[in-house]
C-alpha cells in the first residue's frame, strides 16, 4: 500500500478534521454542564453563568482550529470559561448580593444565588475580588488540583499558591474570623 | 489575621457547594448547535473577506437578484410555483425573498441556480428558495467519486472554484512523494503541469492538526471536478479567494511549516506567490487593494499579519489586547477598514485606517456584534440583547449605511426588527430561525429569508 492513504468519508480515521462541526458539538456537549457550574460558582448568578458559557462556546468555536488535541478540550475550554467570567466580573463590577430574607424566593429560580443565600461562606466568597473568587471556585467547588488550576489560569504554580493563600485570608477577613467550623 | 484555621475554612468551602450542582439548562445545550452556524468560518481556516473577494460575491448576487422571487412589504404577488413576492426593494433598499424553511447552509451561486448543504448532503435550488436533495443534475454535476459540498463558491468568467472541507484526510505515514503519485497518479482534465513549488521541501504529511480541504473547479458552472493535488504542488488548500484577474489560494504543506499563497488566472495552473508568516493552522487571507491579511490561532504564532502592497514583507497587525484573530474585515469606500473580533475581553466591531492598527469602534451599536456581514454597500450586524441572550432566535439584526457609524434596526417586510441567525452567502443575507427537535435538547436551523440589497 502506498505510504499515504487517501480516505474519504466522515470520521473514517477518527480525525477531528473530518467534521469539525460535529466534533465541536460533541466536545461542547460533554463539558457544558461542568462549564455552566463553574461559571455559576464564579459569577453567583444563573443568568450570568448562562451568558458567560454562551460567550465561551462562541470563543471556543472561533478558535477551534487552534485546538490541536481534542482530548485537551476540557482544560482548554475551562480556561476560556474562566477568562470570560473574569471579564464579566471586571466589566460589571456589581456583584449580585442576596438578601437572606429573600432566600426562599431566590432558591426557587436560581441554583447559584440560592447557594449564596444558603451558605455564609459562599456568600462571603461572592464579595471577594475576581481573582480570589476564581481560584476558590476552581479549588474547592470544581475540586481542581493546584497544578490543574495553574494550567487553567496559565500562571505558575507558585502564583496559584499565593493567590489561594491570599484568597483564603481575604475570605477569613470577610467572615470576620468565623471561618472555622463550629 | 493570618492565624485562621485553613482546614476548617476549606471544609466549609467544600461543603457549601453540596446540593448546588445544577446541570446546564436546555437552552444552553441547544445554543451549542447555533455556534458553528453563526460563525461558519471560525472553526476552519478562514478567508477574511476583503474588497476584491466580496466584489466577486456581489457579482454573483447581481445574477441572484434577477433569478429569485421577491417578497417584501404587504403587496404580495402570486408566483408561478405558489410562492409570493413583492415587486421590488422596500423603502430601505432591501429586497426580501421568503425561504421555504429548508435547513440549508453554505449557499452558493452556480451557473444554473444555487447549491447548498442540506441534512442529506449536497442540495440545489433553481431560485434559492425551493430546495431539492439530492441535487438536480441540471444545476450541479459532480465528476468522480469524491464528495462535493462546497464551503464557498466564487467565479471569474465561466471558471468556478470552491473549497470543500472535511471530506478527505491523508494518514501521516510513509514517503510523501510516492503517496501523492500513487494516490493522485492519474491525470485529470483539470490538472495541468504545475508552476507551484517544484522545490517543495515540505512533504505533504498531513495529520490531525491540518485541515483536509480540497479544491474543486468547474469550467462551466455545472460540472465539478476535484483539482488534483499535483496542480497545487502537493499543498493542501485551506481557502480560496478572488484577486484582480484571477484567484488566490491559501495552502499548507505540513503542520510545522508556514503556508503559501498560490495564485492562478484560470484555477488550473497555480503559481507560488509568497510564503505566509505563520504556521499551518492558518486562517487564510483575502486580497484587497492594500494587501493581504492572514491570521493564525496556533499557539505562540497567534495573530494576524498583513502583506504590504509590494508583496514582499509582512507586518504583524495590531489588534486590541487579547485578540488574536480578525473574524471579518471589509474595506469601505473611503479606504477605511471595518471588521469584527472576538477576544477574551474585547469583542465586537473594530476599525482601522491603515489595515495594520485596529481599534474597537462599534459606532452607536448598543452591544458587541456577534456577526458582521456586508451586503451591497451596507453593513449588517447582529447581537444578542440581554433579555434574549439565551433565546435561539434572540439575535437582533441591525443595518448601517454609513460604514458602521450609525445603526438602525433592520425591519422585515412586516415592519418588525429582523431577528434570527444571519449569514452572508453569495452576496445575499441568509436569515435562519431555530426549531427545536421533539427531544428538546437540540434543533435545526431553517432558512426564513434571503435578502439582497439594491442592485445586488
Amino acid at each position: 500500500m502506498e505510504g499515504h492513504l487517501l480516505v474519504t468519508g466522515e470520521g473514517t480515521l477518527g480525525n477531528p478534521a473530518a467534521d469539525p462541526v460535529a466534533e465541536y458539538a460533541r466536545a461542547a456537549r460533554s463539558k457544558v454542564d461542568d462549564a455552566y457550574r463553574l461559571a455559576g460558582y464564579i459569577l453567583g448568578d444563573a443568568a450570568e453563568a448562562q451568558d458567560a458559557v454562551q460567550d465561551a462556546l462562541v470563543k471556543a468555536w472561533r478558535n477551534w482550529s487552534s485546538l490541536r488535541e481534542p482530548d485537551n478540550f476540557g482544560p482548554w475550554f475551562d480556561r476560556i470559561v474562566v477568562n470570560t467570567c473574569r471579564d464579566r466580573l471586571r466589566r460589571h463590577r456589581t456583584l449580585r448580593m442576596v438578601d437572606l430574607d429573600q432566600a426562599g424566593e431566590v432558591e426557587s429560580r436560581d441554583a447559584f444565588a440560592s447557594m449564596l443565600a444558603d451558605d455564609e461562606v459562599a456568600a462571603a466568597v461572592s464579595r471577594l475580588g475576581p481573582e480570589h473568587r476564581i481560584v476558590i471556585a476552581l479549588r474547592y467547588w470544581r475540586d481542581m488540583t493546584l497544578g490543574e488550576i495553574a494550567e487553567t489560569l496559565d500562571v505558575p504554580l507558585g502564583t496559584v499558591k499565593s493567590r489561594l493563600h491570599n484568597a483564603l485570608r481575604a475570605l477569613r477577613a470577610e467572615l470576620g474570623g468565623s471561618g472555622n467550623e463550629a | 489575621m493570618d492565624e485562621f484555621d485553613s482546614e476548617g475554612l476549606e471544609r466549609r468551602l467544600r461543603r457549601s457547594v453540596i446540593g448546588h450542582r445544577p446541570g446546564a439548562p436546555g437552552e444552553l445545550l441547544r445554543f451549542i448547535d447555533t455556534v458553528p452556524v453563526e460563525n461558519r468560518f471560525a472553526g476552519r481556516p478562514t478567508l477574511i473577506g476583503h474588497p476584491r473577494i466580496r466584489r466577486g460575491f456581489a457579482t454573483l448576487a447581481t445574477a441572484a437578484a434577477l433569478a429569485v422571487a421577491l417578497v417584501a412589504g404587504s403587496t404580495l404577488v402570486s408566483m408561478r410555483a405558489g410562492r409570493t413576492a413583492a415587486p421590488g426593494p422596500d423603502a430601505a433598499g432591501w429586497t426580501w425573498q421568503r425561504g421555504d424553511g429548508t435547513s440549508v447552509f453554505q449557499i452558493g451561486h452556480v451557473a444554473n441556480g444555487y447549491v447548498g448543504r442540506c441534512a442529506e448532503g449536497l442540495c440545489s435550488s433553481p431560485d434559492g428558495v425551493n430546495w431539492t436533495s439530492p441535487a438536480d443534475p441540471r444545476i450541479v454535476v459532480v465528476e468522480g467519486a469524491d464528495s462535493f459540498v462546497p464551503q464557498d463558491i466564487l467565479h471569474l468568467g465561466s471558471v468556478y472554484l470552491a473549497i470543500t472541507i472535511g471530506t478527505a484526510m491523508v494518514a501521516p505515514s510513509g514517503d510523501s512523494s510516492q503517496a501523492v503519485t500513487a494516490t493522485h497518479g492519474r491525470s485529470t482534465p483539470t490538472a495541468a503541469p504545475t508552476q507551484a513549488p517544484a522545490d517543495t521541501a515540505e512533504p505533504p504529511t498531513y495529520d490531525s492538526g491540518l485541515p483536509a480541504d480540497s479544491l474543486w473547479r468547474s469550467a462551466d458552472g455545472l460540472h465539478w471536478r476535484r483539482v488534483d493535488s499535483l496542480a497545487l504542488g502537493g499543498f493542501s488548500p485551506t481557502a480560496v479567494g478572488r484577486i484582480p484577474g484571477g484567484f488566490v489560494l491559501a495552502a499548507v504543506a505540513s503542520r510545522d511549516q508556514p503556508g503559501w499563497l498560490l495564485t492562478s488566472s484560470d484555477g488550473i495552473t497555480w503559481t507560488r506567490s509568497s510564503r505566509m508568516p505563520v504556521l499551518a493552522t492558518v486562517s487564510a487571507g483575502g486580497s484587497s487593494v492594500d494587501g493581504l491579511w492572514v491570521s493564525s490561532t496556533g499557539g505562540r504564532e497567534s495573530g494576524v499579519w498583513w502583506e504590504t502592497p509590494d508583496g514582499a514583507t509582512w507586518a504583524q497587525v495590531n489588534l486590541p489586547a487579547g485578540v488574536t484573530q480578525l473574524d471579518a474585515a471589509f474595506t469601505l469606500r473611503g479606504g477605511e477598514h471595518v471588521g469584527m473580533v472576538v477576544g477574551p475581553s474585547v469583542s465586537g466591531i473594530v476599525r482601522s485606517a491603515d489595515g495594520v492598527t485596529w481599534r474597537v469602534d462599534r459606532g452607536d451599536l448598543a452591544e458587541p456584534a456577534v456577526t458582521l456581514c456586508r451586503i451591497g454597500d451596507r453593513l449588517v450586524a447582529a447581537y444578542r440583547q440581554d433579555e434574549g441572550a439565551t433565546s435561539m432566535s434572540g439575535r437582533y439584526v441591525w443595518q448601517s449605511d454609513d460604514g458602521g457609524v450609525t445603526w438602525q434596526p433592520m425591519l422585515d417586510p412586516s415592519g418588525n426588527q429582523l431577528v434570527g441567525l444571519i449569514q452572508s452567502a453569495g452576496g445575499r443575507l441568509s436569515v435562519y430561525s431555530y426549531k427545536t427537535n421533539p427531544a428538546g435538547n437540540t434543533g435545526t436551523f431553517h432558512l426564513d429569508w434571503l435578502v439582497s440589497y439594491g442592485g445586488a
